[in-house]
C-alpha cells in the first residue's frame, strides 16, 4: 500500500521520477519508473465495444469460487467472542470450558496476541471500546461447534461509562476521555494533533461574506452507511510449514500480503494471497481485516487451515461510512457567483485513532466550485462505536449531500436554474493545488444530461395543486479522483499457439476489471478478446498493483496492461519482420493478423508468428508510468433525477435518473453503464432507506441486519436509469480512461433530495429521506431540519 | 444455531405428545422462516423442534357451505394464488401480496404466519427485555420509531403479521389441537396484548398447535380493502396497515370490521371506527370521523407520532376503496 | 409427563433428489439446507448471504419453488426435489437460456447474488413465459443485489424469456456515448 515510509525510498536512478497519485481523496507522492510513451489510440476495434464479461460463464454456472466457497481438508472454523458492552474492562477471562468442548482445537485470548495490531487496532482486547469488539477467538471442526464453544468462553466485565453522541463526546461533559488531550482529532489522513481540528483555508472568508449580496447558513447531517457486500468479510488461512496461503475476500491481494508480512514479520515470498472472485467490497475490503490476522495466527497455532468468515450480524457491527454533521455558511453574489464558503464538519469515527482517516468530508467543498475564499474545519470525534473504513467515494459522498443541496438552495433563493448557478462557478483549475485539470467535461455533462433528461421542459411542468402525487426534478454534480497511477505492473505472455495469458494483480470486485483489461490487451496485440486468458489477484502468479480503491484500478492497471501488450507485440514483430521481409517498425496488427502497415495485404497470422518463437513463449512486461506533472486528474459527472412524492404517505419513488459522466474513454459501455447504474442504486439507498443504528441508551447496535438496514430491493431502485459518457478526450495516460467506480454514487442522494424539494417544497436535511420525515415536514409546514 | 432434538410428527397426536412432554422447551417447526431466524439470532433456545410439516392433510384450501378452510400448513403463496381468495377475499389477497418477499411466501405457512414473533429489535437483540422475562422495555426511551401507538402496556411491540390483520377483519377463527382436545377460537380472541400476557402474543399453549384457519363466506355486498405502508416496497414489515371489511347495501354500511396493523401489540380492532360508520353512507366526512375515532386513544412514543397520521391515512384509503 | 430431552449432534442421514439425481447425505441435524449443500455436498454455487432469510442470495428450488435455503433445515428436504445453480443446465448439458442471457448482458457483476436470481427467475419463467417488467421486479423483490442496480438483471430475464419463446431476440445495445 502507498504510505509515507515507502515514498522516501531513494532509488537514484535516472529511469525513475516522483509522481502524484490521488487515492480516496488524498494525494500521495510515489517514485516510479518512467515508461516510453505510446501513441494515443485513434480508431479502436475492441476497446469501446460492449463485449460480454470474460468471466460471465463462471459466475452464472456457480463455478466461480469465492473465499467463502473454498474448503480444504482439515479446515477449522473460527468464531470471535465479542464484547456485549460498548465500553468495559475485562476482569477475568477463562477458556477452559471452551477448550474442552467437542471439536475445539484452539482458543486465543488477548494475551496471546498482545504484541500485534492491524491498521492501528488491537486484534483482541481486554478493554473493549465498542459493542462487538473482539475479545477472544475459538476454532473448531465445524462452524456450529465453534459457535457453541465461543459461548463457553467465560468473560467477566466491569462495565465502564460510554459515549455515543459526537457533540457530547467533543464537549467537556463527556463521560469518557479517550485521550488526555481530548476526544477529537483533525479528520482525514495525515498526522494531526489530538484536540485540534484539521483546517483548510484560502483567501479571507470574512471579507468574502462582506462582499456577498446574500449569505446562507444551513446544517446537514448524514447517517452512517454500510457497504452491505453480498459476500461478508472473511479469510481462509493455511500454513504448509513456513509457506502461508490466504484466501481473502479483498479488493487488494497485495495490500493483504503486505499487512500480513508487517504484522507477523515474515517474508513476502512466504505469503500467497488469493482473491480472484470476491462478492463486493465498496471500500470495506481495501486491506487485511482483523479476521485476516486472527485466522493466520489461529492456523499457525492449531496447525490446521482456519476459515474465519464474519456473520452478517458481525458484518453490520463492523466497518462503515461514518456519519457527518456539516455546518455550511455560503456567501454569494446575486448573479450566483460564490464569494465565500465556511464549513465545519463533525464526524464520529469510533474509538480508535485510525478511524479518523475517514472522519473528513470537506474536500469536495474546497474544489468543486470556483470560490476565492474558503475555510473548512473538520473534527473527527471519538465515540464508543466501531471503527469506520473507506466507502465508495469516501468524504465526497457525505459532503455532496450538504454542498449540492446548498447549491440547489442558492439557485432557488436567487431564482436561477440550478445548472446555471453551477455553470457560473465552473473552474478549469484545481483550486487547492492551482493545477489545471488534465481534462474536465463537467460543462458537457450538464449540457448532455439536461438534454437527455429534458431538464428545462420537466422543470417547467407544474403539479396539480389538488393531487397527492407530486413530481419533482433535481440535479447534482460530482468530482472525484480516478486518475490512477503507479505502482501497477502487468505481464503478457504469448504462447507458441498464439494464445495469450494476461497476468495482473488487480482485483475484479464486480466492476469488470478482468474484462476491460482483456480488451485493452487484445486491442494492443491486435487479436480477438477470446484469445486472451486473464489471471488476476493472486500474489504468487500475478504482479504487483495497488488495491482496487479510489477508482484507480482501470487508470492504473489499464496503462500497464497496454504497455505489457505493446512490449510483447514488439518482440513478436521482431520475429515476424524477418518472415515478412520488412523492419519491425513497419508492422501493425489487427484481427489476428500481423501486417505491413503501408501494405495490409502483406500479412501473416498472429499464431504463425508465435509458432516461430524459438523460446516457445515470450513475455512482455508493462509498468504504469508517472502521471503528467502539474495537472489535476479528476473524474466529473452530473446526475438528473425525477421523483414522485406521495404527499400523504411521504413515500418517494425514484422514476428516472439520467447520469452524464466524464471518465475519459469508455473501454466497455456495458461495464461502464453497470458501474453507474449500481452506484445510483446504492445512492438511492443512502438517500431514502439505509440506516445503520446503534441504540443510544445501551450502545448496542439495533439495525444490524439486511432487514433493518434496508438496502434497496428491486421495487425501491430507480425505475429507469440512462447513462451517458461525454467522451471528452483525456491524455494523462496511454489508454485515455479515468475511473468510474465511485463517482456514480456521489451525486445521487443530493439529486434525489433536490428533486424532493422541487416536488413538495420541503427540504430534508438529514438522510435517509424516510416517509415520516416528509410527512412531518409537510404537516408542520416547515423544512425538516435535522430530523434524525 | 444451537443443537436441538428434532422430532418429526406424523400424526397430530404425535405432535401434541411431543410438545407436551417437552414442558415448554419445544417449538413447532412448520415453514421455519421465523423460527430459524430466531434460533440463529440466539434469542430463542428450544431443546426440541417438533416438525409438523410431516403431518398429512394440513395443506388445503377447502370451500364448504359456511366458508373457506385453510389448512395450517398451506403456504402463503398458495393462498395468494387461490382463485377463491382472489375473488371473494380481496382483503386477504392484498395483505399476502405485500407480505415479506416472494421466497418467504413460498415457505411460510398460514399457521406460522399468525404465530410469528414480533420484530422489535430489542426483543430480537441481546436485550433482557420484559417480553423475554426481563425487567424493562428498552423501546420506551430508546429507538421506538417502529413501535406501538395503541394498546401498549409496559411493552410496546407491534404484531408483525399482515395476514393476522386481514384475518381479524374477516372474522376468521382458528382451530387448535392440544392435549385437552380440539377447540375453535375466534381469531380476535386468539391474540392477547401485554396486559394479559407480556411474554406471548397469543393464547396458544405449549402443547397446542393450530391446524386450521376458517374464514366465513363474506355476506353478499361485502367489500374489503387492505393498505400497508412500509419503508421498502418489498421485505418490510408494516409501519402501519389498515384493513376494512364492510357490507354495503345501497351505499349504506350495514356491517363493518376495522383492523389496524403495525401499530399495536395485537391486530387492533377499532370498534370506535366501526361505530362511526355502521348504518351510515361512507361520505368523506364520515370516513374522516371514523379515522379520527380509530386513533383518538393513540399514545405515541418519542419517535412514532407520525404513525398516527399515517394510520388515519391508510384507514381513509381502505374506507374509500370499499365505498366505491 | 416432562421428559429429559437430549440435544442431538450425531449425524442424520437423508435421501432426496438433487439436480435430477438421487442423493444421500449425512449431516448434523441442526444444519440448514444451505450448509448441507455447501459443506456436505460441496455444491458452493449456492451462496451464504445473510443467514436470516433477508437477502435471497441462498435461494434454491425445492419442489420447483424458490425458497431460502438458509431457512430450511436440511432434514426437511427428505424425499423432496432440490435444484441448485449447478443443476440449471438443460438435459443436453447446454446452459439454461437465463444463464446465457445473464452472461451476454453482464447481469452478473461480482456474481455473488447471481445464483439466487437465476433460480428465482427460472421459476417465474416456468409460470409465466411472457412476464412484464413489473412481474419480473415483483418476482425478484426478495433478491438483493448491491452491484448492478437490477436493471441489467431485468433485461436479462426479458431476453431469456424472449429466446425461450423462440423469438429472435437481440442483446439490447448499450449506448453510453451520447455526444456521438
Amino acid at each position: 500500500m502507498v504510505d509515507d515510509e515507502k515514498n522516501q525510498k531513494p532509488t537514484g536512478d535516472q529511469e525513475y521520477e516522483d509522481t502524484v497519485v490521488n487515492i480516496e481523496g488524498r494525494r500521495v507522492t510515489v517514485r516510479t519508473r518512467k515508461v516510453p510513451p505510446l501513441p494515443d489510440w485513434t480508431e479502436t476495434e475492441i476497446v469501446g465495444k460492449a463485449l460480454p464479461r470474460v468471466d460471465g460463464i463462471d459466475k452464472i454456472t456457480g463455478r466461480a469460487k469465492y473465499t467463502y466457497d473454498i474448503q480444504v481438508p482439515y479446515m477449522l472454523y473460527a468464531v470471535a467472542v465479542r464484547s456485549p458492552h460498548p465500553h468495559a474492562r475485562v476482569k477475568n477471562i477463562s477458556a477452559d470450558k471452551a477448550l474442552a468442548a467437542p471439536g475445539v482445537h484452539g482458543v486465543m485470548l488477548p494475551q496471546d496476541v498482545a504484541s500485534y495490531t492491524t491498521a492501528g487496532l488491537p486484534l483482541l482486547t481486554l478493554n473493549p471500546k465498542y459493542t462487538g469488539e473482539e475479545i477472544a477467538v475459538v476454532a473448531a471442526e465445524t462452524e456450529l461447534q465453534a459457535e457453541d464453544a465461543a459461548r463457553l468462553v467465560k468473560v467477566e466485565y466491569e462495565e465502564l461509562p460510554f459515549v455515543m453522541d459526537a457533540e457530547l463526546s467533543k464537549s467537556d461533559k463527556s463521560p469518557v476521555k479517550f485521550f488526555p488531550e481530548g476526544n477529537f482529532i483533525g479528520g482525514g489522513f495525515g498526522r494531526h494533533p489530538i484536540g485540534k481540528p484539521s483546517v483548510y483555508s484560502r483567501g479571507d472568508v470574512e471579507q468574502g461574506f462582506k462582499d456577498s449580496d446574500q449569505v446562507f447558513e444551513e446544517t446537514f447531517t448524514t447517517q452512517p452507511q454500510q457497504h452491505s457486500c453480498m459476500e461478508v468479510h472473511g479469510t481462509l488461512a493455511q500454513w504448509d510449514d513456513d509457506q502461508l496461503t490466504v484466501w481473502e475476500s479483498t479488493q487488494g491481494v497485495y495490500g493483504v500480503q503486505e499487512e500480513i508480512a508487517r504484522v507477523f514479520k515474515i517474508p513476502l515470498s512466504s505469503i500467497r494471497v488469493i482473491g480472484t472472485h470476491m462478492g463486493g467490497g465498496f471500500g470495506s475490503k481495501g486491506g487485511a481485516g482483523k479476521q485476516t490476522a486472527l485466522a493466520v495466527m489461529m492456523a499457525k497455532r492449531t496447525r490446521r487451515p482456519v476459515k474465519m468468515m464474519l456473520s452478517r450480524h458481525e458484518d453490520y457491527m463492523g466497518v462503515y461510512r461514518p456519519a457527518s454533521t456539516q455546518y455550511f455558511k455560503i456567501g454569494v453574489k446575486n448573479d450566483g457567483r460564490l464569494m465565500a464558503i465556511q464549513l465545519k464538519t463533525i464526524n464520529p469515527v469510533g474509538a480508535y485513532q485510525s478511524g479518523a482517516n475517514w472522519g473528513s468530508c470537506a474536500a469536495m467543498t474546497t474544489e468543486m466550485y470556483a470560490c476565492p475564499n474558503v475555510h473548512t474545519e473538520e473534527y473527527a470525534v471519538f465515540t464508543n462505536a466501531p471503527t469506520p473504513s473507506a466507502m465508495r467515494g469516501p468524504g465526497n459522498t457525505q459532503n455532496a449531500w450538504g454542498l449540492e443541496q446548498m447549491m440547489d438552495l442558492i439557485a432557488y433563493k436567487l431564482n436561477l436554474d440550478p445548472i446555471e448557478v453551477r455553470n457560473r462557478n465552473d473552474v478549469k483549475v484545481d483550486q487547492v493545488t492551482n493545477e489545471p485539470y488534465a481534462s474536465k467535461g463537467l460543462a458537457e455533462c450538464y449540457k448532455m444530461g439536461a438534454e437527455k433528461f429534458s431538464w428545462e421542459e420537466k422543470r417547467r411542468r407544474r403539479n396539480d395543486p389538488a393531487g397527492t402525487k407530486k413530481h419533482g426534478v433535481g440535479v447534482a454534480s460530482q468530482i472525484w479522483g480516478g486518475g490512477g497511477g503507479p505502482p501497477a505492473t502487468a505481464i503478457v505472455k504469448i504462447n507458441q499457439d498464439g494464445s495469450v495469458n494476461l497476468l495482473t494483480g488487480a482485483a475484479d470486485i464486480g466492476t469488470g476489471t478482468r474484462t476491460v483489461l482483456s480488451q485493452i490487451c487484445a486491442e494492443e496485440l491486435g487479436v480477438p478478446v477470446n484469445r486472451i486468458h486473464v489471471t488476476n489477484a493472486d500474489t504468487e502468479t500475478t504482479p504487483y498493483t495497488l488495491p482496487s480503491y479510489g477508482s484507480i484500478t482501470l487508470a492504473s492497471s489499464g496503462p500497464a496492461v497496454r504497455s505489457a501488450a505493446n512490449d510483447a507485440k514488439k518482440q513478436l514483430f521482431d520475429l515476424a519482420a524477418g518472415s515478412l521481409g520488412v523492419k519491425p517498425d513497419e508492422l501493425s496488427s489487427k484481427d489476428g493478423f500481423i501486417f505491413v502497415t503501408r501494405q495490409p495485404d502483406k500479412r501473416m497470422k498472429f499464431e504463425s508468428a508465435a509458432a516461430g518463437m524459438p523460446e516457445r513463449d515470450l513475455v512482455g512486461r508493462g509498468y504504469r508510468g508517472p502521471n503528467p506533472k502539474g495537472q489535476a486528474l479528476n473524474a466529473f459527472g452530473a446526475q438528473f433525477c425525477e421523483v414522485e412524492v406521495d404527499t400523504q404517505t411521504g413515500e418517494v419513488r425514484v422514476l428516472k435518473f439520467v447520469a452524464a459522466h466524464d471518465s475519459g474513454r469508455v473501454i466497455n459501455p456495458h461495464t461502464f453503464a453497470s458501474q453507474v447504474k449500481g452506484g445510483i442504486t446504492m445512492g438511492t439507498g443512502y438517500a431514502l432507506s439505509e440506516r445503520r443504528l446503534i441504540d443510544g441508551n445501551t450502545g448496542i447496535p439495533v439495525a444490524a441486519s439486511m432487514l433493518e438496514y434496508r438496502p434497496p430491493t428491486s421495487l425501491d431502485a430507480p425505475i429507469d436509469i440512462e447513462v451517458y459518457s461525454v467522451d471528452v478526450p483525456y491524455k494523462a495516460n496511454n489508454i485515455g480512461a479515468k475511473g468510474v467506480g465511485e463517482p456514480p454514487l456521489i451525486a445521487t442522494a443530493p439529486a434525489i433530495a433536490n428533486a424532493v424539494f422541487n416536488a413538495v417544497g420541503v427540504r430534508i436535511y438529514s438522510n435517509p429521506i424516510t416517509p415520516e420525515k416528509i410527512m412531518l415536514a409537510l404537516r408542520d409546514g416547515k423544512t425538516a431540519k435535522q430530523t434524525a | 444455531m444451537r443443537a436441538f432434538e428434532f422430532h418429526p410428527a406424523h400424526q397430530i397426536s404425535d405432535a401434541i405428545r411431543s410438545l407436551d412432554e417437552a414442558n415448554g422447551n419445544a417449538r413447532i417447526c412448520a415453514g421455519g422462516t421465523d423460527l430459524l431466524s430466531r434460533l440463529k439470532d440466539d434469542v430463542d433456545n428450544p431443546e426440541r423442534l417438533v416438525c409438523i410439516r410431516t403431518l398429512p392433510d394440513l395443506r388445503y384450501i377447502r370451500n364448504d357451505k359456511d366458508g373457506v378452510r385453510i389448512g395450517a400448513l398451506t403456504t402463503l403463496s398458495t393462498i395468494e394464488e387461490d382463485a377463491y381468495v382472489q375473488k371473494q377475499l380481496p382483503l386477504l389477497h392484498q395483505a399476502l401480496q405485500v407480505t415479506a418477499a416472494p421466497q418467504i411466501r413460498n415457505q411460510a405457512t398460514m399457521g406460522g404466519s399468525i404465530c410469528q414473533r414480533p420484530r422489535c429489535w430489542y426483543l430480537r437483540g441481546p436485550f433482557d427485555c420484559l417480553r423475554k422475562g426481563g425487567k424493562e422495555c428498552f423501546a420506551v426511551y430508546g429507538e421506538n420509531k417502529y413501535h406501538a401507538i395503541l394498546g401498549g402496556h409496559l411493552c410496546y411491540i407491534v404484531h408483525p403479521s399482515d395476514s393476522a390483520t386481514a384475518l381479524v377483519a374477516l372474522n376468521a377463527s382458528v382451530k387448535i389441537h392440544g392435549s385437552k382436545g380440539e377447540k375453535t377460537v375466534p381469531i380476535e380472541k386468539f391474540f392477547v396484548g401485554p396486559e394479559v400476557n407480556i411474554l406471548k402474543e397469543n393464547i396458544l399453549e405449549d402443547d397446542e398447535i393450530i391446524t386450521e384457519v376458517f374464514i366465513p363466506h363474506p355476506a353478499p355486498g361485502c367489500r374489503g380493502a387492505f393498505n400497508k405502508s412500509r419503508e421498502r416496497q418489498s421485505y418490510d414489515f408494516a409501519l402501519a396497515s389498515a384493513a376494512v371489511q364492510c357490507r354495503m347495501s345501497r351505499g349504506v354500511c350495514e356491517d363493518v370490521r376495522v383492523v389496524l396493523g403495525g401499530v399495536a401489540p395485537i391486530p387492533w380492532r377499532s370498534r370506535e371506527a366501526e361505530a362511526v360508520v355502521r348504518g351510515k353512507k361512507l361520505s368523506a366526512a364520515t370516513i374522516r370521523e371514523a379515522s379520527e375515532a380509530a386513533l383518538r386513544n393513540a399514545k405515541p412514543l418519542t419517535q412514532n407520532d407520525y404513525k398516527v397520521d399515517l394510520t388515519k391515512l391508510l384507514l381513509t384509503k381502505s374506507f374509500q376503496q370499499v365505498s366505491i | 409427563m416432562a421428559k429429559k430431552l437430549k440435544r442431538k449432534t450425531q449425524k442424520v442421514h437423508i435421501a432426496f433428489t438433487l439436480n435430477g439425481e438421487p442423493c444421500e447425505v449425512a449431516f448434523a441435524p441442526h444444519k440448514t439446507l444451505l450448509e448441507v449443500l455447501r459443506e456436505d455436498l460441496n455444491l458452493t454455487g449456492t451462496k451464504h448471504g445473510c443467514e436470516l432469510g433477508e437477502c435471497g442470495t441462498c435461494a434454491v428450488l425445492v419442489d420447483r419453488k424458490p425458497v431460502l435455503s438458509c431457512l430450511v433445515l436440511g432434514l426437511t428436504v427428505e424425499g423432496r426435489e432440490v435444484t441448485t445453480v449447478e443443476g440449471m443446465q438443460l438435459a443436453d448439458g447446454s446452459l439454461h437460456p437465463l444463464q446465457t442471457a445473464f452472461a451476454d448482458l453482464g447481469a452478473a457483476q461480482c456474481g455473488y447474488c447471481t445464483p439466487g436470481f437465476l433460480l428465482t427467475a427460472k421459476e417465474l419463467l416456468e409460470k409465466n413465459s411472457k412476464p412484464t417488467r413489473d412481474d419480473i421486479k415483483e418476482a425478484l423483490s426478495g433478491n438483493l443485489c448491491r452491484c448492478t442496480g437490477y436493471i441489467k438483471i431485468y433485461e436479462a430475464v426479458e431476453l431469456a424469456a424472449a429466446r425461450m419463446r423462440g423469438e429472435a431476440a437481440e442483446v439490447p445495445e448499450e449506448v453510453v456515448l451520447g455526444l456521438k
